[in-house]
């Protein structure tokens, strides 16, 4: 039996390559700004997902990722993220439900994996009638007329640090 | 093969590696339970295999010509066999690599984000195996070292068709900035203090951004070090079991925030980037028993995660002098310093169990249960980390700062942190927080005929979230907490989200501020069912069709109940000699019930019995405009295609097409509208011989996400858009628009006396972020309503890398690898625009400088030796 990888009998020469062969839009997603470590070897797609079949094929996709080897999406995120599975004083309640309203686990072209520039990310679901729900524009990033934190590096971030969830008293908003 | 590892920006294994064969399968986890199924690093991401010396008989073993798998696809040129020497019963192989790297001193994060390349330095490679024919027992030894910091080991011994016992250790370092200037000291650790030169609470924005542009360049990483054991074995030919156990830890320090309100004013108010502290630990276990006979199978498993925190919290000094709101006369006592919370230590359970039964005919019934337990019951920390007092009032006369001896009826502004800045201030002392889930689930799959398959299926998900928490002091009976580290106090001198539970009298006016006092309760159902049914209508031809509902049913949301229909049309056909089709599209609507955004209301100090008896008429403000529909509940309407071809033009060749869209649209006025992906890819493989392979591919993908919002007036008193509070004239429309595109080539060649691997890649990311706005209304700062142009300056990411290296075999085990990997990568990132210049704007601090453009070359020499 001729061998092409170094383990498990993969017909390329590591996992990655060998769902790479089908699945190459995900692939090349994994050479984004911002990515796990798969391309460089730290990891492979079957860390998430079971190639042989797995209990979240159905059901809401946000929910139930494909393939899954865990009961759901957020539960395969924290075998290695277990810092953010909490459960935490105060909830952000997108998070609960699924890692992916925010994260894009392929790839993204923006930090931390999120599918969409900050704040834009947060203004999808915010609309309060304070800061949350007004327009930012290049005259607010930091060499514009009016520099804004909403805006400026981490954004909304800066200051709702703790948005996987907060386990502070005083952090119902995320803030500490 | 052009999405092998070698196209991915790493250095081909080629370059540097080991020559190393085993029968022996040596992942930790199975596909089934668990991570830890690839241990390799960026120098070698196929952990060696792409370095092995190729077999020139190819896979031509019985018949000439390149093999494919089934579904069209070219194997790789297989490594050539091993050749062991014998010691006593074993018989013995491997290699050991020794090499020299030189990086440079200069360190990016985006080039070094997963690999710590020494400056100057040695790197070590090596992969022995020992097997024992007789009985069929083995032994194997791995690892690899870049440095110091970015190294791994494993080690498995074992006997075929028995049992296997596994260990490694691991190293992956993840780098977040290079280009960090934190200004406190004590980066690392949980307490943050400024340098002498800045006063805590009374430092002018020139005064700190002085010290920042002084502060050196500081690299902020996290991490890992894994652990891991395993064993694994036949208790009888039908049962097996399964233990893993691991323990990771990560060190290190990231940017994190620290936010004291908002730089009101440019004065007012405070927002700092502080550097949180990473310190902790991941035990996880993973045992479980499988039996797989005849006419039954069953699996029964246990996994636990067990994470623990060094800290509970982190304090940072706040340098600012923040000024206040306050009449002329009163003074604010300064905000010196401020908290973050950690995340909690907290454990994870899960039981679950599956039977399967064989049925005639090619069918199966199997059904499957989980409970999972997810807890945290972390010591909470007291609300605040403030000292002396908090707020405004009139200083004691001849004195310009407010003390403990300011206190009193005459200065009803001022409050002592003393309240508030311990435990006894909590309601309870730790959190008991519990998330339980039961899934249970369905599965029938029969073969009426041979070109007839039917599965369907049911499965039922419970959420059970358990929080009892409520935010009040019985040190003083006071409902709320202190709003970012107190400064709501002092800028403004109300006492933000604190109402006092004795003043909730009918007698008394409403208090100032009506806040959420009680957790979120995010219990949910989801009930699943689907059933699909596949046609062969042909040899090779395969027709599908799957319905699928689901119903999810949050307790907590905006909507009691989200229904999700779809239908998923699939066909695979293989009918034609040189061709691989497959097809899929899915139609999927998300409806549901009403949608009401007006819910959490239970959450707020207005739902407590003692204030619906003292204010039986309060009626709260909207919690947000009424149009807002959030995406993941609102309805939506999928469309989602998937095409791909492999095409076997010639008996060495491969062309592989794919195309991925998948068009959502939501039907909401506020929020998400729309958000479409496409994907396109061509890849072209060309094996002419053996040990001989050339390959470009070729991606394009692109992403489009529109949403729209409306800017609220604070304390709006109807939600309704178009109101006074949300009126039309504030909407505003924003697009992010995304394009990719990929590119890159790679060749493989052995020319005798000496081997070639060369490859190249490219990608370029462009993001265009476009808004509109109907009026100056809608803006942060309506004056920017001239000037604000149509979008942000493109968000753009461009990689090239190239790769090229050289194998001259001395001697049949000795050999000689010469390598070079260049790589240069190119960012413009609008949220850190002018970050170069200065990390302080006002009252705002900024401690990460943001992503670098870089150009980094790598060269390097190895010997091989073979055992």
């Amino acid at each position: 039996m001729a061998k092409f990888s170094t383990e498990g009998l993969m017909a390329k020469a590591s996992i990655n390559d060998t769902c790479g062969q089908c699945h190459t839009d995900i692939r090349q997603q994994f050479n984004r700004r911002s990515h796990m470590p798969l391309p460089e070897g730290q990891m492979s797609c079957d860390d998430c997902h079971n190639p042989h079949g797995a209990l979240t094929n159905n059901g809401n996709p946000l929910l139930n990722g494909p393939l899954l080897k865990t009961n759901t999406v957020n539960e395969t995120c924290y075998q290695c993220h277990a810092e953010k599975r909490g459960p935490w004083l105060w909830e952000h309640p997108p998070v609960r439900e699924s890692c992916l309203n925010c994260h894009s686990p392929h790839g993204s072209n923006q930090s931390s994996l999120l599918v969409a520039p900050v704040p834009v990310l947060c203004q999808q679901c915010h609309a309060a009638n304070s800061h949350a729900g007004a327009l930012q524009t290049r005259q607010n990033i930091g060499i514009g007329a009016n520099p804004e934190a909403q805006i400026m590096g981490r954004g909304c971030l800066t200051c709702h640090a703790n948005i996987h969830g907060s386990n502070a008293p005083s952090g119902p908003r995320f803030h500490q | 093969m052009p999405l092998r590892s070698r196209l991915m920006k790493s250095v081909p294994a080629a370059a540097i590696g080991f020559v190393f064969s085993s029968s022996a399968t040596v992942t930790f986890a199975d596909s089934g339970v668990g991570v830890d199924t690839w241990r390799a690093n960026k120098l070698h991401p196929t952990a060696g295999q792409a370095a092995e010396a190729l077999d020139l008989d190819g896979t031509s073993w019985l018949a000439p010509g390149q093999h494919r798998s089934p579904t069209g696809n070219l194997y790789d040129n297989p490594a050539e066999p091993p050749h062991p020497d014998s010691l006593s019963v074993w018989q013995i192989y491997g290699m050991f690599e020794l090499g020299y790297l030189h990086s440079g001193d200069e360190k990016y994060a985006l080039y070094d984000r997963y690999v710590r390349w020494p400056s100057n330095g040695a790197v070590t490679e090596f992969a022995v195996t020992a097997e024992r024919p007789s009985d069929g027992s083995y032994a194997e030894a791995r690892g690899s070292r870049i440095s110091s910091e970015d190294q791994y080991y494993q080690a498995v011994y074992g006997q075929a068709g028995a049992y296997k016992i596994e260990a490694f250790v691991r190293d992956v370092p993840n780098v977040l900035s290079t280009d960090a200037r934190p200004i406190w000291n004590g980066v690392g650790g949980n307490n943050l203090t400024l340098p002498g030169s800045l006063t805590p609470g009374g430092s002018s924005s020139a005064q700190v951004a002085a010290v920042s542009a002084s502060t050196p360049l500081q690299r902020l990483e996290v991490d890992r070090k894994k652990y891991g054991i395993s064993l694994s074995g036949y208790l009888t030919p039908a049962w097996t079991a399964y233990l893993n156990v691991s323990d990771e830890r990560r060190e290190g320090a990231r940017p994190y925030g620290g936010p004291f309100g908002e730089d009101w004013g440019g004065s007012l108010g405070a927002v700092v980037e502080t550097v949180k502290p990473i310190s902790d630990t991941t035990v996880n276990l993973n045992s479980g028993v499988r039996y797989a006979g005849q006419s039954w199978r069953t699996d029964f498993g246990f996994s636990g995660s067990f994470y623990r925190d060094k800290y509970s919290s982190y304090s940072f000094q706040q340098p600012f002098a923040i000024g206040t709101f306050a009449p002329p006369g009163l003074v604010s006592a300064p905000i010196t310093v401020g908290q973050m919370s950690m995340e909690p230590d907290n454990d994870y359970y899960n039981l679950h169990g599956a039977l399967t039964r064989v049925l005639p005919r090619n069918g199966e019934l199997s059904f499957t249960v989980s409970e999972v337990l997810m807890r945290q019951n972390d010591s909470l920390i007291p609300p605040t980390n403030c000292q002396g007092v908090i707020g405004i009032g009139t200083p004691t006369a001849g004195s310009t700062q407010l003390g403990l001896q300011n206190l009193g009826p005459q200065n009803p502004g001022l409050i002592p942190c003393s309240q508030w800045n311990t435990t006894a201030a909590l309601s309870q002392r730790t959190a008991d927080v519990n998330l339980h889930n039961t899934l249970a689930e369905a599965k029938l799959a029969l073969q009426p005929s041979t070109s007839l398959a039917v599965n369907t299926g049911i499965k039922y998900f419970r959420q059970k979230y358990d929080n009892n928490y409520i935010a009040y002091n019985p040190t003083n009976q006071n409902y709320g907490y202190l709003t970012e580290n107190g400064v709501f106090f002092s800028t403004f001198g109300v006492p933000a989200s604190i109402a006092n539970g004795n003043a909730l009298n009918a007698a008394n006016p409403l208090p100032p501020v009506i806040g959420r006092i009680r957790p979120f309760i995010l219990s949910m159902d989801e009930y699943n069912a689907y059933g699909g049914v596949s046609w062969r209508f042909s040899e090779r031809n395969v027709l599908g069709l799957t319905y699928n509902f689901d119903q999810y049913k949050p307790t907590s949301r905006e909507r009691e109940r989200v229904d999700d229909n779809s239908i998923k049309l699939t066909w695979t056909e293989r009918e034609i000699d040189w061709l691989t089709f497959r097809a899929n599209y899915t139609l999927l609507k998300q409806s549901g019930g009403t949608y009401n955004g007006d819910v959490y209301g239970y959450t707020y100090l207005s739902a407590l019995p003692s204030f619906v008896a003292a204010y039986p008429s309060y009626v709260p403000g909207p919690e947000t405009v009424d149009a807002l529909r959030k995406y993941d509940i609102a309805d939506r309407t999928d469309n989602k295609v998937d095409l791909m071809a492999t095409v076997v033009p010639r008996e060495d060749m491969t062309v592989t097409g794919t195309v991925r869209g998948q068009w959502s649209e939501n039907s909401a006025m506020i929020g998400r509208q729309r958000n479409d992906t496409f994907a396109a890819t061509l890849q072209w493989e060309w094996q002419p011989a053996p040990a001989t392979d050339l390959s470009v591919y070729l991606g394009y993908d692109r992403s489009k996400l529109g949403l729209s919002n409306v800017s609220g007036s604070f304390g709006a008193t109807s939600g309704m858009l178009g109101s006074a509070g949300y009126p039309l004239a504030n909407q505003w429309w924003e697009d992010d628009n995304e394009r990719n595109y990929s590119a890159g080539t790679a060749l493989q060649k052995n020319f005798g006396r000496f081997s070639v691997d060369l490859s190249y890649n490219y990608l370029y990311s462009r993001v265009v972020t476009s808004y509109t706005a109907a009026s100056a209304g809608a803006l942060v700062f309506p004056q920017d309503f001239a000037t604000m142009g149509s979008g942000f300056s493109p968000m753009t990411y461009r990689v090239d890398s190239v790769t090229a290296s050289v194998i001259v075999p001395f001697t049949p085990r000795v050999s000689l690898r010469l390598f070079d990997y260049y790589e240069r990568g190119h960012i413009d990132d609008w949220h850190y625009a002018g970050f170069n210049q200065s990390l302080v704007y006002g009252h705002e601090l900024y401690t990460d400088g943001g992503p670098q453009s870089y150009s980094q070359n790598l060269v390097g020499v190895s010997i091989s030796i073979k055992l």
